[in-house]
C-alpha cells in the first residue's frame, strides 16, 4: 500500500500533504478574487461609458426590447434593431446578450448597475470556469488561473466593462476543458457524444459571438480535435465521431445564422461576422488619405468617419456601405510595403504587450486621481502580474510533452490557441484589452512550465492510441515550439534593428 | 503512510461513475434553473417599461448639402448622376470651392452630366477660358455682372475600371450665403464645411 500510495505521488509530481492544501490555496484564492473585485468596484463603479461599450449598452436594450415585443405578440421595432443591434456590423452582440437580461428587469439601468451586474456575471462565469479546469485538468491549473487572471487588477476593472474580449477568454477555458474531456474519450477508444459535440459548438459560437476575431482560435482548435480524433479513433467509431462534429458544426451555425442573416439583410451584403475587417485592415496598415479615395471627413473618427462616407457613397449609387468599405481599404492599402507593414506589425505588437492597464485611466469614477497610490499600486500591480505571466506562457509554449493524448492535445490547442489570438497585431490596429482574451490560456500555458503539471486523468491501462500518433503529435509540439521561438526570434531581430 | 483517500490518489471506477451522475444530475438542474429564469424574464419583461437605446454608435446619415438649402447650388443647376460632396468652402474674391466625387460614371460622361446640368440653368460655355479650370461657364445676370462657373473633372488615380468612386468634379462656384434656418445646415457632417477645430477632433 505505501509504495502504491508513493507511486501515486510521484506521479503526479506533488507530494501528498501539499496536493491536499491546494483546495485550500483554490479557495483562499477565490475568496481574494472577490475582495479585489469589491474594492476594484467602489473606483470603478461610477465610470461613464467608454467607446465600443455603447454599442454593447445600446444593443442590449434594443435585445430587450425584441424581448418585451414577442412577449407581447406585437411585431418587433425593426428600426430600432437595425440601428442598435445590427449597427455597423462591426460587433456580434454578445456582449449585447449577457446584458439583456439586466435591461429586461432594469430597463434604465444606471452605470452602477450595469457595472454591478457585469461584475457579478463575470466572477461567476469566471469561477464557472475555474471549477470546469479543476475538474479536468487538476487543481494546478485551476490555481494557475484564480493568480493570473484571476488577482490582477486591470482584468478585475475589465470584469465591470461590456467590451467581449474578457468574457470571450474565460469562454476560451471552457472549449479548451471540452476539447481535452473529449480527447480523453477519444484516448479509450471511443467516440465523442452528440451532447458533447453540442456542447462544444454551443461554447465555440459563444466565443464568436463574444469576440468575433476569436473565430481564428476556434477554427484552430476545433480543427486540432478533429484531426486528432481521426487519427486515433477506431474505424469502427468513425461515423458516431461524425456524428458528434456534425452536431457541433450544426448547433454553431444555427446560433451564427440569425445574425448573419439580420446583418447581412439590413447591411445589403454578405456578412458572416464582422464588417470590420477591411476597415481595420486599411486604418492599420493603409494610407489614410486615400481612405474615402482622398481623405475622410475630419469631423470623425478613423471608424466612424469611413463609415459614413461608405454611406453617402452606398445612398447616391444604390449599392451596399459594405462593398464600398471593401474598394476603400483596396484602395488605402495599395501602397502598403514590406516595410511599412511590418512598422505597423510591431506598432500593434507593442499596443497589444506593452502597456496592459492602459484601460485603468479610461474606466475609473469620476473623481479618482491618477496619482492616488491605491490607482498607482493597481497598475503597478497589473504591470508586473502580466508580464510574469506572459514570460512564464511564453516559455511554457516551448515545452513539449510526451505522453498520453490528453496531456499532448492540451499543449498543442494552448499554443494552437494563443496562437492564433496573436494573429489580431498582423491583421488589425491593437489595443490594451485584447490580451485580457488570452490571459486564460497564458496561464496555463505557464503551468505546463511546471515539471510534471500534466492534468489529472485517469489512464486506462493499455494504451489504446497508436504510439505512432503519439509520436506524431510530439513532433507536431516541437515544430509549434521552434516556431514560436522563430516567430519571437524574427520580432525582436526586426524591433532591433 | 496509510492508504491515500481517493481525492489524493487516482480516482476508482466506482467514485468516477458516482462523480459522473452528479454531475449530470447538477447539470439538469443547471440547465432547468436556466430555463425557469428565461421563462419568467420574458414573462415579466413588460412590466418595468422599455428599455431606451442612445442610438449613438449608428447616427442618421447626414442629408446631401446639395439637397438641403442650406449652401445651394446655382438656381436651376440640379445633378442627376450620382455623386458625394466631399467639401465646401468659401475662398476669397467672392468665390466657392464645392469638392465633390462621382462614383459608377467615367469621367467623360460625367463631364457631360456637369454640363448638362448646367446647361439647363442657363450656362453656357465661355470663350475665355480659365487657367485652373477644364471649362468655363457663364450664364447672364440681370442688372449684374455674369455668373460664371469652373469645371474640373478628373478620374482618381489607380482605381480599377469598374470601381464604384471613379472620380472627383472641382467646381469654382459663386460663394452663396447661408440660405436656410434648417438645423441640419449646422452640421458639418452634412455641409462638409469643416473647420480647424472639425480636424483637432
Amino acid at each position: 500500500m505505501t509504495a502504491l500510495a508513493t507511486d501515486r505521488v510521484r506521479e503526479r509530481g506533488v507530494p501528498l500533504d501539499r496536493r491536499d492544501a491546494l483546495p485550500a490555496v483554490m479557495v483562499a484564492l477565490m475568496v481574494a478574487h472577490v475582495v479585489l473585485k469589491v474594492l476594484i468596484y467602489s473606483r470603478t463603479s461610477h465610470a461613464d461609458v467608454v467607446g465600443d461599450e455603447r454599442y454593447y449598452l445600446d444593443a442590449g436594450r434594443a435585445l430587450s426590447n425584441l424581448v418585451r415585443d414577442a412577449a407581447a405578440l406585437t411585431s418587433p421595432d425593426s428600426v430600432e434593431l437595425s440601428r442598435d443591434v445590427v449597427g455597423n456590423g462591426w460587433f456580434m452582440p454578445g456582449m449585447a446578450l449577457v446584458l439583456t437580461p439586466l435591461f429586461i428587469v432594469d430597463p434604465g439601468a444606471s452605470m452602477e448597475v450595469v457595472r454591478a451586474y457585469l461584475g457579478v456575471v463575470s466572477t461567476l462565469l469566471f469561477f464557472a470556469a475555474v471549477l470546469a479546469v479543476r475538474r479536468v485538468l487538476g487543481v494546478q491549473y485551476a490555481i494557475a488561473l484564480l493568480v493570473f487572471p484571476g488577482l490582477v487588477p486591470m482584468w478585475a476593472i475589465f470584469s465591470f466593462a461590456a467590451w467581449g474580449d474578457l468574457t470571450a477568454g474565460t469562454m476560451v477555458v471552457f472549449l479548451v476543458v471540452e476539447v481535452v474531456a473529449m480527447t480523453r474519450v477519444v484516448q479509450q477508444g471511443a467516440a465523442p457524444t452528440l451532447a458533447q459535440g453540442a456542447r462544444l459548438g454551443l461554447i465555440a459560437i459563444a466565443v464568436v459571438y463574444l469576440r468575433s476575431s476569436a473565430l481564428v482560435l476556434v477554427a484552430g482548435v476545433v480543427a486540432t480535435l478533429v484531426i486528432v480524433t481521426l487519427l486515433v479513433l477506431p474505424r469502427s467509431e468513425w461515423v458516431r465521431g461524425a456524428k458528434a462534429f456534425v452536431a457541433a458544426a450544426a448547433v454553431f451555425v444555427a446560433l451564427l445564422a440569425p445574425w448573419s442573416w439580420a446583418a447581412s439583410d439590413v447591411l445589403g451584403a454578405r456578412v458572416v461576422t464582422t464588417t470590420s475587417v477591411p476597415t481595420a485592415l486599411a486604418n492599420t496598415f493603409g494610407e489614410p488619405d486615400r481612405l474615402c479615395f482622398g481623405p475622410c471627413d475630419p469631423d470623425s473618427t478613423e471608424w466612424f468617419g469611413p463609415v459614413r462616407y461608405a454611406r453617402e457613397v452606398a445612398r447616391a449609387t444604390g449599392g451596399s456601405e459594405v462593398d464600398v468599405l471593401k474598394e476603400m481599404s483596396d484602395y488605402a492599402l495599395v501602397g502598403v510595403t514590406a516595410s511599412s507593414y511590418t512598422d505597423d506589425v510591431l506598432e500593434n505588437v507593442d499596443r497589444y504587450v506593452m502597456e496592459p492597464e492602459r484601460f485603468q485611466r479610461f474606466v475609473r469614477s469620476p473623481g479618482v486621481s491618477e496619482d492616488d497610490a491605491s490607482e498607482r499600486l493597481l497598475s503597478a500591480a497589473t504591470h508586473w502580474l502580466f508580464f510574469t505571466a506572459l514570460v512564464a506562457g511564453l516559455l511554457g509554449m516551448l515545452r513539449a510533452w510526451r505522453g498520453p493524448l490528453d496531456r499532448q492535445v492540451l499543449r498543442i490547442v494552448t499554443t494552437v490557441g494563443l496562437a492564433a489570438l496573436f494573429v489580431q497585431p498582423f491583421v488589425h490596429v491593437s489595443g490594451a484589452r485584447y490580451w485580457t482574451t488570452a490571459a486564460p490560456l497564458l496561464a496555463l500555458s505557464a503551468v505546463l512550465l511546471l515539471p510534471r503539471a500534466w492534468p489529472r486523468s485517469a489512464q486506462p491501462a493499455e494504451p489504446v492510441v497508436n504510439p505512432v500518433v503519439l509520436h506524431g503529435l510530439y513532433v507536431v509540439q516541437i515544430a509549434l515550439a521552434a516556431a514560436v521561438l522563430l516567430l519571437g526570434l524574427a520580432l525582436y531581430t526586426v524591433a532591433k534593428a | 503512510m496509510s492508504v491515500p483517500s481517493s481525492r489524493a490518489g487516482a480516482p476508482s471506477v466506482a467514485d468516477d461513475a458516482s462523480a459522473a451522475g452528479g454531475r449530470f444530475r447538477r447539470s439538469r438542474l443547471v440547465w432547468a434553473a436556466a430555463a425557469a429564469v428565461v421563462v419568467v424574464l420574458v414573462a415579466t419583461s413588460n412590466l418595468y417599461g422599455r428599455a431606451e437605446p442612445t442610438g449613438r454608435y449608428r447616427p442618421d446619415l447626414p442629408a446631401d448639402v446639395l439637397t438641403t438649402g442650406c449652401y445651394p447650388l446655382p438656381s436651376g443647376v440640379r445633378f442627376d448622376f450620382p455623386y458625394q460632396v466631399r467639401s465646401d468652402e468659401d475662398l476669397s474674391g467672392g468665390r466657392r470651392h464645392l469638392l465633390l466625387q462621382f462614383d459608377v460614371i467615367d469621367p467623360t460622361t460625367a463631364r457631360a452630366e456637369v454640363t448638362a446640368a448646367f446647361a439647363e440653368a442657363g450656362f453656357r460655355p465661355s470663350p475665355a477660358g480659365d487657367a485652373t479650370s477644364d471649362l468655363v461657364l457663364v450664364r447672364a445676370v440681370s442688372g449684374g455682372s455674369p455668373a460664371t462657373v469652373g469645371v474640373t473633372v478628373r478620374p482618381i488615380p489607380g482605381v480599377a475600371p469598374d470601381a464604384v468612386v471613379r472620380g472627383t468634379i472641382d467646381l469654382d462656384l459663386p460663394s452663396v450665403p447661408l440660405s436656410s434656418a434648417a438645423a441640419v445646415c449646422a452640421e458639418p457632417s452634412s455641409t462638409k464645411r469643416f473647420t480647424d477645430e472639425d480636424g483637432s477632433s
